[in-house]
């Protein structure tokens, strides 16, 4: 049962080596001793940063990294290195603490460890589709509940473990499993995130000035509170949140994870320094996670309302495009009409050369004609390229550009769509030479649809001496360009309504143009409006000038 | 020289001037209107010629300066000439007593011909070998497609016609490749002109 889900990233290019469901990223021969080892290496460099207050000497800590890189090694490379948990933890046992535990507890005890998080890997990936990528909220909530739920279930059994075998009074048993799980909870929360995050390094998407400004104000702040005495370090704990937030809105999540990291890393740092009480510790592992919490869902939503922003202008740039092969479908069959006219032409021009040259005319009777088609070729050519241009699928890309240029291209389509037609466009002279800031190519879509309105108000309602007036004002530092008609108007009932998608007045249509001008004209920061006054009416739209 | 006038009305100043180039090659004597309009106000002066009339044209349009023309009562021969997608416009024409019609971009001798028979008071098409071909392509049609014919020579759509029958625009499309196919014409103009001939268009 691989879920769709991590097939889906499967598919993705900055996923180079996805991990497909469980236990597929299967390696071989020294990769994967050289994953082996290494995992073991840093289980106990952890371990050792994590040894704050073992209660009895055993590995009950209210501060334990490890379980977040166990977490991490199952996500990714899967359930079958569930077996390297036990090893590790025994290891560890080993090495860091020489035996504290009987043989026999160390043994059972890794093993309660070691199944359980198999247990919430298994299912996290397996039944709740959890995400490694960490790209959501609920993936990120499946984590954090992983390190508070799942981390005390793990940490009932294992000190369940040490009771039942008589390593521990069984009245310790609720401090002792409150030790571990704290431990757990922080240890998870913290490093995971991080770890899980590391398979993929983005490039940070602010200025280097501003990422050491970040990292000044924590490590400032971090310098205060381990400076500071104890009670401080409560009262004053809050301080941290700033430079945390900021990294987490500005980076993301991966900048949360760091933070998170960091600072948790060198506060219990301090405090093994500072020889903290336990229950002081456990104390201020509440305040950690409370934080942690905090700046890892902030990095999410960030990183979520990212993804979003980017999907949008996708799909505007899709729909743009959409509209734009439909207006160029009814634009097609002028275009034949209009492709006929120089073609005509220019045939009819070299058959007239042709039968210069065979009755032997002079050669200025025989390069008139040529020239003539010459220039009907050039015609036929500009009018395909104005229509390729127009339709061409494009990045919204802003750059200056005179007005008059987009309307005198959307006057020509509009004509070439609705040939012939006895309305008149008037494009008042004061358009020429004022410059704007936009998209060129959705620009003349916007005028392009708010024309072609004006021309289909015209004809559907028959109006005698139709004429349609373009004009451009300078307003409030905007360039505000208005497309008025001498039809009826909108009715004062549609008002409302006319730029939602799927509303129209019109017999044939989909209702899509004024929402979609709406849209674009957002885009690149303008607006667009109905007014109605005087008896006039117009729509106009809004476009930031260009510079100077 | 009554015979050889040749009238060009078209909006368009290119295709104007090149056609009476190529026609005056051929020996007409031309003169170009702009619009209808300007040629109705010359046409009581000048001696009787063929028309060569754009339909689309802004203002009064190659339709209506033909029902204007009968009106006034004048019967000076019209040729359309036509782009693509206005074959109901044709049709209409031709029923309302046009001597032919041309798609643009048409070929040298067709243009001629079409000019030389008009002048010559003559309507194609002219002889009963036609008809008799004209029918006995249009009796290999299906009876599916004897229907779509008689739509596409009321100038109708292939949208329109899908509409209609309530099929698909595509199967339609089919339909009018096979068609074509069966009756040896390569456009709808071709097309029209046999239905015209077979008695098809009344």
């Amino acid at each position: 049962m691989a879920s769709d889900r991590t097939d889906r990233f499967a598919n993705r290019s900055e996923f180079p080596a996805p991990a497909r469901g469980m236990g597929v990223r299967a390696l071989t021969g020294w990769r994967q001793a050289a994953l082996i080892a290494s995992y073991l290496a840093l289980y106990l460099l952890l371990d050792w940063a994590g040894m704050i207050h073992p209660y009895l000497g055993y590995n009950i800590t209210p501060w334990s990294p490890p379980p977040g890189l166990s977490l991490t090694l199952l996500f990714v490379f899967g359930l079958r290195y569930a077996p390297l948990l036990f090893v590790a933890g025994v290891l560890a046992d080993v090495v860091l603490r020489g035996l504290a535990a009987p043989l026999h507890v160390s043994l059972l005890a890794n093993l309660a460890n070691a199944f359980g998080y198999a247990a919430i890997a298994w299912l996290l990936q397996r039944r709740l589709r959890f995400d490694l990528n960490l790209e959501s909220v609920r993936d990120m909530a499946l984590l954090a509940g992983a390190a508070l739920l799942g981390a005390a279930n793990v940490a009932a059994l294992v000190v369940g473990v040490y009771v039942a075998l008589d390593a521990l009074p069984a009245d310790r048993f609720g401090e002792a499993a409150l030790r571990y799980w704290v431990g757990d909870a922080i240890g998870i929360a913290v490093t995971a995130p991080l770890l899980l995050r590391l398979r993929r390094i983005v490039r940070p998407t602010i200025g280097i000035a501003e990422m050491i400004a970040q990292a000044a104000m924590l490590a400032g702040c971090l310098w205060f509170l381990a400076e500071v005495s104890l009670l401080e370090k409560f009262k004053f704990f809050y301080i941290l949140f700033a430079p945390a937030v900021w990294i987490a809105v500005r980076l993301g999540l991966t900048g949360a994870a760091v933070v998170c990291f960091v600072s948790q890393f060198l506060l219990m740092a301090d405090a093994l320094r500072d020889k903290v009480g336990a229950t002081e510790v456990i104390e201020l592992q509440a305040l950690m996670m409370t934080l942690a919490v905090t700046v890892l869902f902030t990095g999410v939503l960030v990183d979520e309302r990212r993804k979003q922003e980017a999907a949008r202008e996708k799909l505007r740039d899709e729909v743009s495009h959409l509209a734009r092969l439909s207006t160029g479908g009814e634009i097609a069959t002028g275009l034949a009409h209009e492709l006929n006219q120089p073609l005509t032409a220019l045939l009819n021009y070299v058959r007239v050369g042709k039968a210069q040259l065979e009755r032997g005319g002079t050669s200025a009777q025989v390069l008139d004609p040529l020239l003539k088609a010459e220039a009907q070729g050039v015609r036929a050519a500009q009018t395909v390229q104005r229509l390729h241009d127009f339709l061409r699928y494009g990045e919204f890309s802003v750059s200056e550009f005179d007005v008059a240029d987009a309307v005198g291209e959307a006057v020509a389509l509009v004509r070439v769509a609705k040939r012939p037609s006895d309305i008149a466009v008037r494009v008042a002279p004061d358009l020429a030479g004022l410059k704007v800031s936009a998209d060129r190519v959705q620009t003349t879509q916007i005028l392009l649809n708010l024309i072609t309105n004006a021309f289909e108000a015209i004809a559907e309602n028959r109006v005698e001496n139709g004429a349609i007036e373009i004009s451009v004002a300078r307003r409030h530092g905007l360039a505000e360009i208005a497309v008025a008609d001498n039809g009826p108007g909108v009715p004062a009932e549609d008002r409302g309504r006319v730029f939602d998608s799927f509303f129209t007045t019109k017999t044939q249509g989909m209702g899509l143009g004024l929402a979609i001008s709406r849209t674009l004209a957002e885009a690149q920061g303008g607006r667009i409006w109905y007014e109605d006054g005087g008896g006039r009416h117009r729509f106009v739209v809004t476009l930031k000038l260009a510079e100077g | 020289m009554a015979r050889t006038a040749v009238y060009i009305v078209d909006d368009d100043a290119a295709v104007r001037d090149s056609m009476a180039q190529l026609l005056g090659m051929h020996g007409y004597e031309t003169r170009q209107f702009a619009d209808a309009a300007d040629y109705l106000d010359a046409a009581e002066k000048l001696p009787r010629g063929c028309v060569l009339l754009d339909i689309r044209m802004p203002g009064m349009n190659g339709m209506e300066l033909q029902e204007e023309l009968r009106r006034r009562g004048r019967d000076e021969p019209v040729v359309f000439v036509t782009g693509h997608g206005d074959i109901g416009l044709a049709v209409r024409a031709m029923k309302a007593g046009a001597s032919d019609f041309l798609q643009k971009p048409c070929a040298e001798e067709e243009l001629v011909e079409a000019v030389k028979a008009a002048l010559a008071g003559k309507r194609p098409p002219p002889a009963a070998e036609h008809e008799e071909r004209a029918q006995a392509a249009l009796a290999r049609l299906t009876e599916r497609e004897r229907e779509i014919l008689r739509y596409v020579s009321q100038g109708l759509t292939s949208k329109a016609i899908a509409q209609r029958l309530g099929i698909s625009v595509r199967t339609v499309d089919i339909h009018r490749a096979n068609i074509m196919n069966k009756t040896d014409t390569r456009n709808v103009v071709e097309l029209v002109r046999l239905a015209l001939a077979g008695g098809f268009v009344t």
